[in-house]
Protein backbone atom coordinates (compact mmCIF):
# COMPACT_ATOMS: atom_id res chain seq x y z
CA UNK A 1 0.00 0.00 0.00
CA UNK A 2 2.93 2.34 0.81
CA UNK A 3 4.43 2.20 -2.69
CA UNK A 4 0.95 3.17 -4.17
CA UNK A 5 0.91 6.01 -2.10
CA UNK A 6 4.12 7.49 -2.93
CA UNK A 7 4.12 6.31 -6.36
CA UNK A 8 0.42 8.60 -6.43
CA UNK A 9 2.14 11.19 -4.65
CA UNK A 10 5.08 11.57 -7.00
CA UNK A 11 2.22 11.43 -10.21
CA UNK A 12 0.19 14.21 -8.10
CA UNK A 13 3.28 16.26 -7.49
CA UNK A 14 4.60 15.99 -10.85
CA UNK A 15 1.31 17.01 -11.97
CA UNK A 16 1.45 20.07 -10.34
CA UNK A 17 4.30 21.39 -11.40
CA UNK A 18 2.80 22.49 -15.17
CA UNK A 19 -0.30 23.27 -13.31
CA UNK A 20 1.25 25.75 -11.21
CA UNK A 21 3.14 27.23 -14.37
CA UNK A 22 -0.56 27.46 -16.04
CA UNK A 23 -1.95 28.68 -12.70
CA UNK A 24 0.41 31.65 -13.25
CA UNK A 25 -0.30 32.05 -17.02
CA UNK A 26 -3.97 32.63 -16.13
CA UNK A 27 -3.85 33.71 -13.05
CA UNK A 28 -6.88 36.10 -14.05
CA UNK A 29 -8.96 33.06 -13.72
CA UNK A 30 -9.17 33.37 -9.76
CA UNK A 31 -10.46 37.23 -10.40
CA UNK A 32 -14.18 37.27 -10.59
CA UNK A 33 -14.39 37.85 -14.64
CA UNK A 34 -15.39 41.51 -15.26
CA UNK A 35 -19.03 42.28 -16.60
CA UNK A 36 -19.51 41.84 -20.07
CA UNK A 37 -21.04 44.40 -22.69
CA UNK A 38 -24.34 43.58 -21.63
CA UNK A 39 -24.54 42.61 -18.40
CA UNK A 40 -25.38 44.51 -15.13
CA UNK A 41 -25.66 44.38 -11.49
CA UNK A 42 -27.88 44.76 -8.69
CA UNK A 43 -26.27 47.92 -7.76
CA UNK A 44 -26.68 49.01 -10.63
CA UNK A 45 -30.40 48.54 -11.10
CA UNK A 46 -31.42 49.99 -7.82
CA UNK A 47 -29.42 53.08 -9.25
CA UNK A 48 -31.14 53.07 -12.36
CA UNK A 49 -34.28 52.41 -10.56
CA UNK A 50 -33.14 55.81 -8.23
CA UNK A 51 -32.56 57.92 -11.21
CA UNK A 52 -35.91 56.91 -12.94
CA UNK A 53 -38.55 57.69 -9.33
CA UNK A 54 -36.50 60.83 -9.15
CA UNK A 55 -36.34 62.14 -12.71
CA UNK A 56 -38.89 61.68 -15.16
CA UNK A 57 -36.47 62.34 -18.26
CA UNK A 58 -34.14 58.41 -17.76
CA UNK A 59 -35.49 55.55 -18.68
CA UNK A 60 -37.80 53.35 -16.93
CA UNK A 61 -36.36 49.71 -15.73
CA UNK A 62 -38.66 46.87 -16.27
CA UNK A 63 -36.98 43.98 -14.10
CA UNK A 64 -37.88 40.36 -16.26
CA UNK A 65 -38.12 36.78 -13.84
CA UNK A 66 -36.64 34.17 -16.28
CA UNK A 67 -36.73 31.58 -13.94
CA UNK A 68 -39.31 28.60 -14.02
CA UNK A 69 -42.81 30.35 -13.18
CA UNK A 70 -42.98 28.24 -9.72
CA UNK A 71 -39.92 30.34 -8.57
CA UNK A 72 -41.71 33.32 -9.26
CA UNK A 73 -44.67 32.78 -7.95
CA UNK A 74 -42.67 32.04 -4.76
CA UNK A 75 -40.90 35.13 -4.75
CA UNK A 76 -39.68 37.80 -7.30
CA UNK A 77 -38.00 41.20 -7.30
CA UNK A 78 -40.66 44.28 -7.01
CA UNK A 79 -42.28 44.74 -10.27
CA UNK A 80 -40.90 42.28 -12.08
CA UNK A 81 -42.35 40.25 -14.52
CA UNK A 82 -42.36 36.36 -15.44
CA UNK A 83 -40.85 35.50 -19.02
CA UNK A 84 -39.30 32.23 -19.76
CA UNK A 85 -38.96 30.38 -22.71
CA UNK A 86 -41.44 27.12 -21.38
CA UNK A 87 -44.40 30.36 -21.25
CA UNK A 88 -43.09 32.74 -24.15
CA UNK A 89 -46.73 32.83 -26.00
CA UNK A 90 -48.30 33.43 -22.95
CA UNK A 91 -46.17 36.22 -20.73
CA UNK A 92 -45.30 38.04 -23.88
CA UNK A 93 -47.79 40.43 -24.17
CA UNK A 94 -48.01 41.14 -20.76
CA UNK A 95 -44.14 42.24 -21.54
CA UNK A 96 -45.08 44.26 -24.69
CA UNK A 97 -47.85 46.17 -22.73
CA UNK A 98 -45.70 47.25 -19.97
CA UNK A 99 -42.85 47.95 -22.56
CA UNK A 100 -46.05 50.37 -24.64
CA UNK A 101 -46.56 52.54 -21.35
CA UNK A 102 -43.07 54.19 -21.70
CA UNK A 103 -41.21 55.85 -24.90
CA UNK A 104 -37.70 54.85 -22.96
CA UNK A 105 -37.03 51.45 -21.04
CA UNK A 106 -34.34 49.51 -19.63
CA UNK A 107 -34.92 46.05 -19.69
CA UNK A 108 -33.17 43.57 -17.08
CA UNK A 109 -33.50 40.24 -16.98
CA UNK A 110 -32.46 37.79 -14.23
CA UNK A 111 -32.82 34.40 -13.70
CA UNK A 112 -31.38 31.62 -10.72
CA UNK A 113 -27.96 32.75 -10.42
CA UNK A 114 -24.65 33.03 -11.74
CA UNK A 115 -24.68 29.54 -13.49
CA UNK A 116 -27.69 29.79 -15.03
CA UNK A 117 -27.69 30.55 -18.89
CA UNK A 118 -32.14 31.65 -19.09
CA UNK A 119 -31.42 35.11 -18.54
CA UNK A 120 -29.07 35.25 -21.31
CA UNK A 121 -31.05 33.46 -23.86
CA UNK A 122 -34.47 35.61 -22.67
CA UNK A 123 -32.47 39.29 -23.51
CA UNK A 124 -31.31 37.80 -26.78
CA UNK A 125 -34.85 36.87 -28.09
CA UNK A 126 -36.03 39.48 -26.62
CA UNK A 127 -33.30 41.87 -28.30
CA UNK A 128 -34.03 39.68 -31.55
CA UNK A 129 -38.10 39.36 -31.59
CA UNK A 130 -38.95 42.96 -29.95
CA UNK A 131 -36.32 45.01 -31.53
CA UNK A 132 -35.01 46.40 -28.25
CA UNK A 133 -31.04 47.31 -27.88
CA UNK A 134 -32.09 48.19 -23.94
CA UNK A 135 -31.84 44.87 -22.99
CA UNK A 136 -29.26 43.64 -20.30
CA UNK A 137 -28.49 40.50 -18.65
CA UNK A 138 -28.32 40.65 -14.62
CA UNK A 139 -25.22 39.39 -13.37
CA UNK A 140 -25.47 37.03 -10.44
CA UNK A 141 -29.39 36.32 -10.78
CA UNK A 142 -31.91 36.46 -8.26
CA UNK A 143 -29.80 34.83 -5.07
CA UNK A 144 -26.83 37.84 -5.85
CA UNK A 145 -29.72 40.59 -4.88
CA UNK B 1 3.93 -23.47 -17.83
CA UNK B 2 4.01 -21.01 -14.93
CA UNK B 3 3.07 -18.18 -17.52
CA UNK B 4 -0.29 -20.26 -17.40
CA UNK B 5 -0.91 -20.09 -13.37
CA UNK B 6 -3.33 -17.94 -12.05
CA UNK B 7 -1.97 -15.16 -9.76
CA UNK B 8 -2.89 -15.79 -5.96
CA UNK B 9 -6.10 -13.47 -6.59
CA UNK B 10 -7.34 -15.83 -9.14
CA UNK B 11 -6.21 -13.22 -12.25
CA UNK B 12 -5.30 -15.32 -15.59
CA UNK B 13 -1.93 -14.26 -16.31
CA UNK B 14 -2.14 -16.73 -19.33
CA UNK B 15 -0.44 -15.00 -22.67
CA UNK B 16 -3.97 -13.94 -24.26
CA UNK B 17 -4.71 -12.42 -20.82
CA UNK B 18 -1.26 -10.59 -20.87
CA UNK B 19 -1.82 -9.54 -24.91
CA UNK B 20 -5.53 -8.11 -23.20
CA UNK B 21 -4.10 -5.83 -20.47
CA UNK B 22 -1.72 -4.76 -22.48
CA UNK B 23 -4.30 -3.04 -25.05
CA UNK B 24 -6.69 -2.19 -22.37
CA UNK B 25 -3.58 0.19 -20.75
CA UNK B 26 -3.34 1.06 -23.92
CA UNK B 27 -6.83 2.06 -24.40
CA UNK B 28 -7.11 3.58 -21.04
CA UNK B 29 -3.85 5.61 -21.16
CA UNK B 30 -5.07 6.79 -24.99
CA UNK B 31 -8.21 7.81 -23.80
CA UNK B 32 -6.82 10.28 -20.70
CA UNK B 33 -4.06 11.47 -22.75
CA UNK B 34 -6.97 12.55 -25.02
CA UNK B 35 -8.61 14.54 -22.01
CA UNK B 36 -6.12 15.73 -20.68
CA UNK B 37 -4.50 17.19 -23.94
CA UNK B 38 -8.06 18.57 -25.25
CA UNK B 39 -8.85 20.46 -21.66
CA UNK B 40 -5.51 21.58 -21.19
CA UNK B 41 -5.27 24.18 -23.35
CA UNK B 42 -8.30 26.42 -22.30
CA UNK B 43 -8.45 26.07 -18.20
CA UNK B 44 -11.14 28.87 -18.46
CA UNK B 45 -13.44 26.96 -20.62
CA UNK B 46 -12.58 24.05 -18.60
CA UNK B 47 -13.31 26.02 -15.04
CA UNK B 48 -16.78 26.99 -16.58
CA UNK B 49 -17.46 23.38 -17.11
CA UNK B 50 -16.83 22.29 -13.52
CA UNK B 51 -18.89 25.32 -12.37
CA UNK B 52 -21.88 24.11 -14.07
CA UNK B 53 -21.84 21.06 -11.67
CA UNK B 54 -22.27 23.85 -8.87
CA UNK B 55 -20.31 21.21 -6.39
CA UNK B 56 -17.34 22.90 -5.89
CA UNK B 57 -16.97 26.69 -5.35
CA UNK B 58 -14.91 28.90 -8.22
CA UNK B 59 -11.08 28.95 -7.13
CA UNK B 60 -11.71 25.23 -6.56
CA UNK B 61 -13.71 24.89 -9.52
CA UNK B 62 -10.35 26.62 -11.04
CA UNK B 63 -7.85 24.92 -9.43
CA UNK B 64 -8.83 21.46 -10.30
CA UNK B 65 -9.41 22.84 -14.08
CA UNK B 66 -5.59 23.75 -14.15
CA UNK B 67 -4.31 20.86 -12.21
CA UNK B 68 -6.92 17.70 -13.59
CA UNK B 69 -6.18 17.93 -17.06
CA UNK B 70 -1.79 17.42 -16.50
CA UNK B 71 -3.11 14.86 -13.76
CA UNK B 72 -4.76 13.01 -16.92
CA UNK B 73 -1.86 13.28 -19.20
CA UNK B 74 1.15 12.22 -16.52
CA UNK B 75 -1.10 9.43 -15.34
CA UNK B 76 -1.65 8.06 -18.63
CA UNK B 77 2.17 8.26 -19.31
CA UNK B 78 2.57 6.37 -16.30
CA UNK B 79 0.79 3.82 -17.08
CA UNK B 80 3.67 2.81 -19.48
CA UNK B 81 6.62 3.48 -16.81
CA UNK B 82 6.51 0.13 -14.43
CA UNK B 83 7.41 2.01 -11.46
CA UNK B 84 4.25 4.18 -11.10
CA UNK B 85 2.25 1.80 -13.14
CA UNK B 86 0.24 1.30 -9.73
CA UNK B 87 -0.33 4.90 -8.46
CA UNK B 88 -1.48 6.00 -11.76
CA UNK B 89 -3.95 3.46 -12.36
CA UNK B 90 -4.90 4.06 -8.70
CA UNK B 91 -5.09 7.90 -9.84
CA UNK B 92 -7.25 7.53 -13.08
CA UNK B 93 -9.73 5.27 -11.30
CA UNK B 94 -10.41 7.46 -8.45
CA UNK B 95 -10.79 10.48 -10.95
CA UNK B 96 -12.89 7.72 -13.29
CA UNK B 97 -15.22 7.02 -10.15
CA UNK B 98 -15.58 10.96 -9.06
CA UNK B 99 -16.26 11.89 -12.53
CA UNK B 100 -19.35 9.18 -12.83
CA UNK B 101 -20.65 10.04 -9.27
CA UNK B 102 -20.44 14.29 -10.48
CA UNK B 103 -22.37 13.09 -13.59
CA UNK B 104 -25.00 10.84 -11.63
CA UNK B 105 -25.51 13.75 -9.15
CA UNK B 106 -26.44 16.15 -12.27
CA UNK B 107 -28.53 14.04 -13.68
CA UNK B 108 -30.32 13.65 -10.15
CA UNK B 109 -30.48 16.99 -10.15
CA UNK B 110 -32.17 17.82 -13.50
CA UNK B 111 -28.30 19.81 -14.63
CA UNK B 112 -29.04 20.76 -18.77
CA UNK B 113 -25.00 20.68 -18.54
CA UNK B 114 -22.15 19.41 -20.94
CA UNK B 115 -19.76 16.61 -19.27
CA UNK B 116 -16.95 18.53 -19.83
CA UNK B 117 -14.79 15.64 -19.91
CA UNK B 118 -13.32 16.11 -23.45
CA UNK B 119 -13.50 20.11 -23.31
CA UNK B 120 -16.50 20.80 -24.91
CA UNK B 121 -19.28 18.75 -25.45
CA UNK B 122 -22.91 18.27 -26.40
CA UNK B 123 -25.50 19.05 -23.56
CA UNK B 124 -28.60 17.73 -22.31
CA UNK B 125 -29.74 14.73 -20.24
CA UNK B 126 -28.90 12.29 -23.21
CA UNK B 127 -25.41 13.32 -24.17
CA UNK B 128 -24.84 13.94 -20.18
CA UNK B 129 -26.02 9.71 -19.99
CA UNK B 130 -23.84 9.03 -22.36
CA UNK B 131 -21.03 10.77 -20.45
CA UNK B 132 -22.02 9.02 -17.42
CA UNK B 133 -22.11 5.10 -19.22
CA UNK B 134 -18.88 5.86 -20.10
CA UNK B 135 -17.33 7.03 -16.95
CA UNK B 136 -18.99 4.12 -15.79
CA UNK B 137 -16.96 1.34 -18.35
CA UNK B 138 -14.05 3.86 -17.42
CA UNK B 139 -14.07 3.34 -14.05
CA UNK B 140 -14.45 -0.80 -14.30
CA UNK B 141 -11.74 -1.21 -16.50
CA UNK B 142 -9.72 1.05 -14.45
CA UNK B 143 -10.72 -0.31 -11.35
CA UNK B 144 -10.07 -3.72 -13.24
CA UNK B 145 -6.59 -3.18 -14.26
CA UNK B 146 -5.31 -2.17 -10.90
CA UNK B 147 -6.66 -4.91 -9.04
CA UNK B 148 -5.02 -6.48 -11.72
CA UNK B 149 -1.58 -4.78 -11.01
CA UNK B 150 -2.03 -4.78 -7.27
CA UNK B 151 -2.35 -8.67 -7.40
CA UNK B 152 0.69 -9.29 -9.45
CA UNK B 153 2.81 -7.09 -7.94
CA UNK B 154 1.84 -9.24 -4.43
CA UNK B 155 2.71 -12.35 -6.40
CA UNK B 156 6.06 -10.99 -7.37
CA UNK B 157 7.12 -10.11 -3.48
Amino acid sequence: MRPLLRQALILLVLAAIPALISGFMHRELFDDPPLAGDETTWAQVYAWQREAGTATSQPRILLIDARPSESHAASHAPGALPLNPAHWEQQLPAIIEELGRAAETRVVVYCDDALCDTSRTVAERIRRELALTNVFVLKGGWRAR
Amino acid sequence: MNNNNPTPAGIANTVPARITASITLLIIAGVFLYAGVSKVGDPAAFAHAIELYRVVPRTLAVITALWLPWIEIGCACAIFIRGLRGGALAILTACSVVFTAMIVSALARGLDISCGCFGDGDTGRAALLVSLVRAAILAFVCGAMFLRHAAQTAKSV
